[in-house]
């Protein structure tokens, strides 16, 4: 378990004469549970995507495992890192279980297709998400909640060591915000899965992972707890708004925001306070990164 | 995950496997069947009736020289031989081709209405055949005439510019394809307007062609043309794992190992090439590659390494079906055939599956 995940030197990207990312340097180790936030355009997505291959780098090297990116072949970055996707259209009709075998396809031999063993790695993952109920039904009919759920579970069918998650709880309400954080939660300390996910809700961030991320304007600005990323004084300086949530904000713990979600009215939390780290208070136009 | 209920569960998962392979072996089949039917009915029916068994006597005479009594005129074995089993085989192969290239396009551009003719395709070979008929000269290259050979040409070139226009086709560009390619499309259906406007009396050829038919199907034809096609639906069945890791888009195919740019590239190629083919071959058939990959769909679901060889088999066998229907009532043209059957087949298996995925 021991050993370093996910290492990135010096890293920086470019989109023609725009620089995306500079100057970045992050490691994680085998088991760990990062959350990268900032404000849209801050640079999040641009990084998963170097991590996961989609971007080429102009600069610096990212290593999965030890091994650099480009010396990994494709077949074998598959089988160790595993990507939830974002936004999907699928193009016609599937079942969920045929939606997460997809995830058994760099396992899967060219030629001959699944075997059994892909068809019980099938069913694990789908156990594991918790959606053992869904197989038969229509993908393009589930609700986002559920939709979230399959499409970890086809991540979790890739068997891969580091699971990479870009706004997984984006579009939920609390109940399944919630209920895909505890997931993640679960699979990182049963299964010792690695786990960086890039969130925008502040107060979730602070409440379910113990290492965060700050990333503002192309690089990393803050790395380590909640309680000493969140500051008044950075939260004001990044996203440019009032932070005088902030005090309640760093003072949760996991559980008390696991009360408010089950029991959002009662909870000693006001839900307020929760959302307050959500797109809506980012001022101005925001696309989305 | 433990390894104590291992047995049971392997059980259950072997039993839901049979389950799952059943459907498509089902189907198989019944394609199967279907074909031998289809192949049969082309070979036994026409303006002259050619009884099955002399049918059969005739091919187990001339193709494997076996020692039957000559029970048949020599005009009913010319008319096997030269014309009915090479039309057969031609429309065989056409639908076997239009249905791959029809799978591989819908599944590259991820777009449920993308059919073989749609980047442009339909339009340079038009294109092309029109040019043919106008041209005064006459060449014939192993039994293709000037008209085919300029349909075959005008769809790769159609193709090709529409993939160089587009940028490449990198990562998640597949949209531009497909726009470049109506816009490139639209660009020589004028230019087909136009040289149809200078036809005059050879107005006729030019629409005989758009329109489809195996009437000049011919073994030389066949020396070319089933090679091209039928190694080029094997290469693309080879590659059904690629078209099932683009059901999700580009980045999670991606993310699923698959070198999107060069996959698409090579699936591009094939299945443009399979169409140039199949429009030399017998001019434009429409509705085969776009209604038979989905009528599979909706049996067997998305899954690539069930759809392509399913529909392969099926789109053989309807456009063996539409030929004889074409044929029959005194050369109507083909196309017209497979849209008046497959238009309202596609509607009514729309309604009738649209639950269809749920248990």
């Amino acid at each position: 378990m021991h050993g370093v995940a996910v290492s990135v030197r010096g890293l920086l990207l470019t989109y023609g004469r725009r620089t995306v990312l500079h100057d970045v340097d992050l490691e994680v180790a085998a088991g760990e549970r990062v959350c990268l936030i900032g404000p849209n355009g801050a640079g999040k997505s641009s990084l998963l995507r170097c991590l996961t291959g989609l971007a080429p780098t102009a600069l610096g090297v990212v290593r999965i495992d030890g091994v650099p990116l480009a010396e990994m072949s494709r077949d074998r970055m598959a089988r160790s890192v595993a990507v939830v996707p974002g936004q999907v259209v699928l193009p016609f009709a599937m079942r969920v279980e045929e939606v997460v075998a997809l995830g058994r396809i760099p396992h899967e031999h060219r030629l001959s297709g699944p075997r059994l063993a892909d068809v019980a790695a099938v069913d694990a993952a789908m156990e594991r998400a918790g959606i053992g109920d869904l197989r038969g039904r229509d993908a393009r009919e589930l609700s986002l909640g559920e939709r979230q759920l399959v499409l970890i579970a086809m991540a979790l069918a890739q068997q891969g060591q580091l699971l990479i998650l870009d706004e997984p709880t984006v579009h939920l309400d609390l109940r399944h915000q919630v209920e895909v954080m505890q997931l993640l939660v679960d699979l990182n300390e049963r299964e010792g899965l690695t786990i960086i996910a890039v969130l925008h809700d502040l107060a979730l961030a602070a409440a379910m992972f113990p290492r965060i991320v700050l990333i503002a304007g192309g690089t990393i600005a803050a790395d380590g707890p909640a309680t000493s990323v969140l500051t008044q004084d950075r939260i004001q300086d990044v996203y440019g708004v009032d932070a005088r949530f902030l005090p309640a904000l760093t003072g949760l713990s996991a559980g008390s925001v696991a009360r408010a979600a089950a029991v959002p009215a009662a909870g000693p939390v006001p839900s307020s306070a929760i959302r307050t780290g959500s797109d809506r208070t980012v001022p101005g136009p925001s696309s989305r990164t | 995950m433990s390894t104590a209920q291992a047995p049971e569960l392997a059980a259950v998962r072997m039993g839901r496997l049979e389950a799952f392979r059943r459907r498509p072996l089902l189907l198989g089949v019944a394609g199967v069947a279907l074909l031998v039917v289809a192949v049969a009915a082309g070979i036994v029916l026409g303006n002259v009736p050619v009884p099955l068994a002399d049918s059969v006597a005739i091919l187990a005479h001339r193709l494997f020289s076996w020692p039957v009594a000559e029970t048949w005129s020599p005009a009913m074995e010319t008319i096997v031989v030269e014309l009915r089993l090479p039309r057969v085989i031609t429309a065989l192969i056409v639908g076997t081709g239009l249905a791959v290239a029809g799978t591989t396009f819908q599944g590259l551009l991820r777009n449920p209405l993308a059919d073989p003719y749609v980047l442009g395709t339909a339009s340079g070979a038009a294109l092309g055949a029109a040019i043919g008929v106008l041209v005064p000269v006459q060449i014939a290259v192993l039994g293709f005439g000037l008209v085919n050979l300029l349909a075959f040409g005008g769809a790769l070139l159609a193709v090709a510019v529409v993939y160089r226009l587009s940028g490449g086709g990198g990562v998640g560009s597949m949209t531009s394809v497909l726009l470049t390619g109506y816009a490139v499309g639209s660009l020589l259906a004028a230019g087909l307007a136009m040289a149809m406007y200078l036809a005059g009396a050879n107005i006729r050829q030019i629409f005989f062609y758009l329109l489809g038919s195996f009437a000049q199907s011919s073994w030389q034809q066949l020396l070319v043309g089933l090679p091209v096609i039928v190694i080029g639906s094997a290469l693309i069945m080879v590659r059904a794992r690629s078209l099932n890791a683009l059901l999700l888009g580009d980045d999670a195919a991606v993310h699923l190992g698959l070198d999107v740019k060069r996959e698409r590239m090579i699936l591009l190629a094939l299945a443009s090439l399979i169409t140039a083919a199949a429009v030399a071959l017998a001019g434009l058939i429409g509705f085969v590659g776009l209604v038979v990959p989905h009528v599979v769909r909706l049996v067997v679901g998305p899954n690539a390494r069930l759809v392509l060889p399913l529909s392969a088999l099926f789109g053989a066998s309807f456009l063996v079906f539409a030929d004889l229907a074409a044929r029959i009532p005194g050369e109507l043209p083909v196309g017209v055939i497979t849209a008046i059957v497959g238009a309202p087949v596609f509607v009514v298996l729309l309604r009738r599956f649209r639950g269809g995925y749920e248990v």
